[in-house]
C-alpha cells in the first residue's frame, strides 16, 4: 500500500502539482495570498500535465465518441463472420492501449479522449463479460463481481470519478444478487442488506477519506460518500421496495393489502432526509444538507404518488409557499449567524454550476499552468463583499 | 485533492509569507457555514412553484370562483410586488446595480410570473387579443424589458427575449405551427434577423456601455437563433448550398469572436453547428450506395477536430 500512488497512469506527482495550483488560485481569489505568492507557486509547481477547459473536454469527449464508434463498428462489421469473441478483444485491446499511449504522450489531463477510451473500453468489456459468461450460473452475480473488479482497478488506474461510482453501484448489485442465493427470504432481507452496506459504507468512507494516500482520489470519494447517502435511502424508500416487490419478486397486493412491514418504510422514507439535513446542519456537511434537501423532495414526491387527494396544482401552490414562507424565515433568522449557520454568501464556494453565465463568462483560457492568465471575467466581488447586508 | 492537505504539505512553511499563511489558516478553520445558495435556491423554486400553481388553479377554477374576485386577486398580488419594488428600488445605472436585499430579485421574479397568469386570465375571459393573439407576447415583451432595465435583472430580460421572439415566431406562421410544415421561409428568414438583432443589442450594449452585464444574454440568444435558423434551413429548404455557405460564415464569425474574446462555448457552438451542416450536407450529396464514404468521412473528421481541439490553445498563442 506504500506506494499506492503508483498504479495511476498519469503522473501523480504531476497530478499534486496541478492541485497545489489550483488551491493557490483559489486562495488568491479570495485575496488571501498575494500575486508574487500566486507566481511563485505556479513557478514552482509545472506540471507536466496540463489540465482541460470543460467546453473543450466535452467537445473532445463528442467527437471521439462519434470516431471510435463509427471504427468499432466499421471494423466489427468487417470481422464478424470470422469470431464474436475475437472482434470484442481485438476493440477492446485497441481502445486500452490508444488509451495508456495516449496518457503517455499527451501530457493532458482529463481532456475528453481518455475519457472517451476509457468508457467506450469499458463498455466493450462488459459485453465481452456477459456474452462469456452468460450461460453460467448463477450467471448475474459472476458477470457483476467481475465487472465489479475491472471497475475498482479502472477507478484506481484512471482516477475516474465516474467509473469509481459505477464501481460502488456495481458492487450493491453483487450484493444483491449474493443475497438472492437465500431464496425467498431474500425479498424481506434486502432492504436491510443494502441500507446495512450503505451505512457501513458511508462511514467507512468518512473514517479514510483524509487518509494521505488516498489524496488523489479525493473526488472519486467524495463521488461514492453521496452514491452512499442516495442508496441508503433508496434501500428503505416505499416507492422503491414496493415497485421492487412487484415487479422483481412478483409480489401482488391487492386493493387494501400492502407490503410486509409498509409501516416502517413509510417512517424511513419520511425521516431519513430530515435526518440527513438535520445532521448537514449540525456537522456542517454540505454533502449530507443537500442531499437531505433533494430526498426529501424525492419523499414528498412518494408519499403524493400513493396518497395523492388529486388537484396537483393545490400542491403546487402550497409547496411553491412552504418554501417560500421556510426560505423567508430562515434568511430572516439568519440575519445574525446563529449556531455557526450564516447567509452570507461563501465566495470560496464554486458558484458557476448555478450560473450558465458565469460558467461560461468565467471559462476562459484559465489553465493554471497559463502564466499571463488573466482569470477571464467573472465576478469575484473586487476584495469586498457585494451583495451583504 | 484537499486544500488542507495542501496548505499543510505544501505551504505552510518559511517559504512563504507569514501573513498569508496565518489567512490561509484562518480560512480553512473557518467555522461558519453559509447555506446561502440554499436557501437562494428554496426560494427560486418557490416562487416558480407557486406562479405555476396559481396558474393552473386559476385555469381550472375559472368557472367557479367569482371573476372579479380573481381578476382582482391576482391585480393585486402582481402590483403589490411592483409596488414593493419600486420603494426598493435603487436609482438606475449604466453598470450593474445590486440590491442587497436577498428577496429583491425574487418579488421581481414572482410579479412578472403573476402578471403574466393575470395577461392569460384576460385573454381567456375577455377575449382581449383574440384576433391577434400574438400581441400577448408583444406586450408581454415590451413589460418585461421594461422590468429588465429599470429593475436589472437579467432572469426576466431573458424571458422578455423570449416572448419577442415568440411574438415573431407566431407572427410569421400564425397558426400553422404545429401544422404540416414545421418551417416555413418567412420563420428561418425573421429567425435569422430577429437573431442578429440580438446580436447588435449585445455589441450596442457593451460599446455604449448600457448595462453591458447583459451582453451575453442578448448574444447567446442571438447566436443560437441565428444558428439554428440556418441549420433549419438548411434541412427543409432547396437553396442547400447558399444555406451551407451562410452557415459557414456565422460559423467563421462565432469562432472568431470565440479567439478575440477567448470564449470556449463560442467556439464550441460554432464548431458543431458546423459540422452538424458539413455532415448533412455531405450526406446529402452523397447517393445510397456512395455511403461508405460517410464512413471514411466520419472518421478522418473526427480526429481533425479532436486535433483541432487539442491544438487550439497552440494555434491561438502561436
Amino acid at each position: 500500500m506504500d506506494n499506492l500512488k503508483d498504479i495511476i497512469a498519469y503522473n501523480p506527482d504531476d497530478l499534486e502539482k496541478l492541485s497545489i495550483v489550483k488551491s493557490a488560485k483559489k486562495w488568491f481569489k479570495l485575496n488571501l495570498i498575494s500575486q508574487e505568492t500566486f507566481d511563485n507557486v505556479k513557478f514552482n509547481n509545472q506540471s507536466n500535465i496540463a489540465n482541460t477547459n470543460l467546453f473543450i473536454r466535452i467537445g473532445i469527449f463528442i467527437f471521439t465518441v462519434i470516431g471510435l464508434s463509427v471504427t468499432v463498428g466499421w471494423f466489427s462489421l468487417m470481422l464478424y463472420k470470422s469470431n464474436e469473441y475475437f472482434v470484442l478483444v481485438v476493440n477492446i485491446l485497441i481502445a486500452f492501449s490508444f488509451l495508456e499511449l495516449f496518457i503517455h504522450q499527451s501530457q493532458k489531463y482529463k481532456s475528453g479522449i481518455d475519457d472517451a477510451l476509457l468508457y467506450i473500453g469499458l463498455f466493450l468489456i462488459l459485453i465481452l463479460i456477459i456474452k462469456l459468461l452468460d450461460k453460467t450460473e448463477p450467471n448475474e452475480l459472476i458477470i457483476s463481481l467481475i465487472f465489479l473488479i475491472v471497475l475498482i482497478l479502472s477507478a484506481l488506474r484512471y482516477v475516474d470519478m465516474l467509473v469509481a461510482g459505477l464501481a460502488y453501484c456495481c458492487a450493491l448489485v453483487v450484493v444483491f444478487y449474493l443475497f438472492l442465493i437465500f431464496g425467498e427470504v431474500a425479498k424481506y432481507i434486502m432492504p436491510f442488506v443494502l441500507m446495512l452496506v450503505s451505512a457501513g459504507s458511508y462511514f467507512l468512507i468518512l473514517k479514510n477519506k483524509n487518509n494521505e494516500k488516498l489524496r488523489f482520489w479525493s473526488e472519486s470519494i467524495w463521488v461514492i460518500e453521496l452514491l452512499t447517502l442516495i442508496t441508503f435511502y433508496l434501500s428503505g424508500n416505499y416507492f422503491v421496495i414496493r415497485t421492487a416487490s412487484e415487479e422483481f419478486f412478483n409480489l401482488v397486493i391487492g386493493p387494501n393489502q400492502d407490503i410486509p412491514f409498509a409501516w416502517l418504510f413509510y417512517i424511513f422514507t419520511a425521516i431519513v432526509p430530515l435526518i440527513y439535513i438535520f445532521y448537514g446542519l449540525k456537522n456542517k456537511n454540505r454533502t449530507l444538507l443537500n442531499a437531505g434537501f433533494i430526498l426529501l423532495a424525492v419523499s414528498v414526491l412518494t408519499f403524493k404518488y400513493y396518497f395523492s387527494l388529486g388537484h396537483p396544482e393545490i400542491s403546487l401552490t402550497i409547496a411553491g409557499l412552504v418554501l417560500i414562507v421556510i426560505a423567508y424565515i430562515s434568511i430572516k433568522y439568519l440575519k445574525t449567524p446563529k449556531f455557526d449557520i450564516t447567509f452570507e454568501e461563501d465566495k470560496s464556494i464554486n458558484k458557476s454550476l448555478l450560473d450558465l453565465e458565469n460558467i461560461v463568462v468565467n471559462q476562459s483560457i484559465n489553465s493554471p499552468n497559463n502564466l499571463d492568465s488573466n482569470f477571464g471575467g467573472g465576478d469575484f466581488g473586487g476584495g469586498g463583499a457585494s451583495g451583504s447586508y | 485533492m484537499d486544500e488542507k492537505y495542501i496548505f499543510e504539505k505544501h505551504f505552510n512553511s518559511e517559504n512563504y509569507p507569514e501573513n498569508e499563511r496565518i489567512n490561509i489558516s484562518k480560512y480553512l478553520s473557518n467555522s461558519l457555514f453559509s447555506v446561502h445558495w440554499e436557501l437562494k435556491i428554496m426560494l427560486y423554486l418557490g416562487v416558480v412553484l407557486l406562479s405555476s400553481g396559481i396558474g393552473i388553479l386559476i385555469y381550472k377554477n375559472i368557472d367557479t370562483i367569482g371573476h372579479i374576485t380573481i381578476v382582482s386577486l391576482i391585480a393585486l398580488a402582481t402590483f403589490g410586488c411592483f409596488v414593493y419594488a419600486f420603494r426598493e428600488k435603487l436609482p438606475y445605472s449604466n453598470t450593474e446595480v445590486k440590491h442587497s436585499n436577498p428577496f429583491y430579485d425574487y418579488i421581481i421574479l414572482l410579479g412578472s410570473l403573476l402578471f403574466v397568469t393575470f395577461l392569460g386570465y384576460l385573454q381567456f375571459q375577455y377575449e382581449i387579443f383574440s384576433e391577434h393573439i400574438q400581441y400577448i407576447s408583444l406586450l408581454i415583451a415590451i413589460v418585461y424589458f421594461s422590468i429588465a432595465y429599470l429593475f436589472d435583472h437579467r432572469g426576466v430580460l431573458s424571458m422578455a427575449i423570449t416572448s419577442l421572439s415568440a411574438f415573431v415566431g407566431i407572427t410569421v406562421k400564425p397558426l400553422d405551427f404545429f401544422g404540416s410544415n414545421f418551417a416555413s421561409q418567412e420563420m428561418v428568414i425573421s429567425g435569422l434577423f430577429l437573431g442578429l438583432s440580438f446580436c447588435l443589442l449585445s455589441y450596442i450594449s457593451i460599446k455604449y456601455n448600457i448595462k453591458n452585464h447583459f451582453y451575453f444574454t442578448y448574444l447567446n440568444f442571438g447566436a443560437q437563433l441565428v444558428f439554428i435558423s440556418l441549420l433549419t434551413g438548411l434541412f427543409t429548404f432547396d437553396t442547400k448550398f447558399t444555406l451551407f455557405i451562410l452557415l459557414l460564415i456565422a460559423s467563421v464569425g462565432a469562432y472568431k469572436y470565440a479567439v478575440t474574446q477567448k470564449s470556449y462555448y463560442f467556439l464550441l457552438m460554432g464548431v458543431v453547428y458546423a459540422y452538424v451542416g458539413l455532415t448533412y450536407y455531405i450526406f446529402h450529396s452523397l447517393d445510397s450506395n456512395e455511403y461508405d464514404v460517410g464512413v471514411l468521412y466520419f472518421i478522418f473528421s473526427s480526429v481533425a477536430i479532436i486535433a483541432f481541439f487539442m491544438n487550439f490553445k497552440k494555434i491561438l498563442h502561436g
